[in-house]
């Protein structure tokens, strides 16, 4: 079973990262976005909100037009971010507070980092996975609590995962704020 | 009661973090630009949100009854009263975060932010000094003002001490960020994170039969999207204006003392209100 999708809520996400992304550029004195992993259902996605917006973004690569200067920004998710320990090199993680189910709903399709999708196959589905970590992080549940209906096993090695990715949450990219508690914004340990 | 109507101007907008002179110069022009008596704008509107240890070195004395700080003349120039977001320096030495009202060149009253929000997103605790009081503010018309920065409206003894001094107006500051893009708001808005404030404004209107305006700033800082959303509500707890997301805006609502008296006629719940049993029962407390 999927994330459903409330009405409205890929418009809503979308102003508000666009919103974040456009003074972002202002504040660094730049003007094009070289969205990375293109190709990948999240970056489409991204790439098709920052476009949508108005904004100059374009897929990174050798290809990519040099002109202006450039912030980079990788479509990393709010899983993959919480879990798969040093984030992708890049100024902006604009889709940073967006689970990866919410994401996968979106896209239509997900891609994570092997370490996280073996978590996820774990889990039982990423559904599964960010339903007990949205209960820990967001919910603000005991991790005890939150995280008891995982299969066995499954629990400790999510908990490793994040135990992990603690100095690395320290240094992520900027990421719109969009929910309760966000990467880089919001303290989590 | 107030003897005449009173024209307000809600401002919603975006600060420019450590830019006293732009925001204060955008700021002065579009309070001019509406010629209200009373200008509300948002938390901070003067300094910008996130300045951290800067706080210290932009705060002010705001001395009431002294004249503006040098770095307020053109906000001087606006005509009525404006009331900015800015940081007092205290004779303490201290920054607060305060609502400042300019007049005629002068401060004609400071308000302190009591609760400063030290959880999740928010830092303030470790930035700024508390203040300790709550004291209406009398304006012009017979009009009188309770004023709270923000996090005081989540905190309800606040606005029932206010209207316990027979207030007619709630003037309310806010720096909110934006929260729960993805549930989006019942009104259709950007963040749920707005329901609560307007539940909370509503509530204070309809209970204590008061006018309550709501400036909440807009713009980005770092990854935080402020939620905008500015409000005005009646004394009956009708919604009368509301401003866009995202964007800056001006509301403009002539404030009426009929309306004040039409909402407590039929609800005498204030009336009959008795603030000493609510200090005995305070007091009782162990």
């Amino acid at each position: 079973m999927s994330t459903p999708v409330p009405a409205g809520a890929e418009r809503r996400v979308a102003a508000v990262v666009a919103a974040v992304v456009r003074q972002a550029l202002a504040d660094a004195g730049a003007t094009v976005v070289h969205v990375q992993a293109p190709d990948t259902p999240a970056g489409a996605l991204l790439l098709d909100w920052l476009v949508g917006a108005g904004l100059d973004a374009v897929p990174a690569g050798p290809e990519a037009a040099a002109g202006g200067s450039v912030l980079d920004a990788h479509p990393a998710d709010k899983t993959w971010l919480l879990l798969a320990g040093a984030p992708p090199t890049a100024a902006l993680l604009p889709l940073g507070d967006l689970w990866g189910s919410r994401v996968a709903a979106l896209a239509s399709g997900w891609q994570a980092p092997p370490a996280v999708a073996a978590l996820v196959e774990r889990c039982g589905g990423v559904d599964a996975l960010d339903g007990a970590l949205m209960a820990w992080i967001d919910g603000r549940a005991g991790a005890d609590d939150a995280l008891h209906g995982l299969p066995a096993g499954a629990a400790s090695a999510l908990r490793e995962a994040f135990e992990e990715g603690r100095l690395h949450r320290r240094r992520a990219g900027l990421v719109p704020k969009l929910g309760g508690r966000t990467v880089g914004i919001d303290l989590f340990d | 009661m107030p003897e005449r109507a009173l024209r307000l101007a809600v401002l919603q907008t975006d600060a420019r973090p450590r830019d006293v002179t732009g925001n204060l110069d955008r700021l002065a022009a579009m309070a001019t630009a509406t010629g209200a008596e009373l200008t509300l704008t948002p938390e901070l509107s003067v300094t910008g949100y996130g300045v951290s240890d800067d706080a210290a070195t932009l705060a002010v004395p705001l001395r009431t009854g002294a004249g503006a700080p040098p770095s307020g003349a053109a906000a001087s120039a606006a005509p009525g009263t404006l009331v900015l977001g800015a940081i007092e320096r205290g004779v303490d030495g201290l920054p607060y975060n305060v609502a400042a009202a300019l007049a005629d060149g002068a401060v004609g009253a400071v308000q302190r932010k009591i609760y400063l929000p030290t959880y999740g997103t928010f830092d303030e605790g470790r930035f700024f000094a508390r203040g300790r009081t709550v004291t209406p503010w009398t304006l012009t018309g017979g009009w009188r003002a309770g004023v709270l920065v923000c996090e005081d409206l989540w905190h309800p003894g606040l606005a029932y001490a206010l209207a316990a001094q027979d207030i007619h107006l709630l003037l309310v500051l806010s720096a909110a960020p934006g929260r729960g893009a993805w549930e989006g708001s019942a009104a259709g808005g950007l963040f749920a994170s707005a329901e609560p404030w307007e539940h909370l404004a509503r509530a204070a209107a309809h209970a204590y039969g008061v006018y309550v305006a709501l400036a909440n700033r807009c713009g980005v800082e770092g990854g935080v999207t402020f939620a905008g959303g500015s409000l005005v509500v009646a004394p009956d707890g009708a919604l009368l204006a509301r401003a866009p997301e995202l964007e800056q805006a001006a509301l403009e609502v002539e404030l009426d003392p009929a309306a004040l008296r039409a909402a407590r006629r039929p609800w005498s719940h204030f009336r009959d209100d008795d603030p000493a049993l609510v200090r005995r029962a305070l007091e009782a407390l162990p």
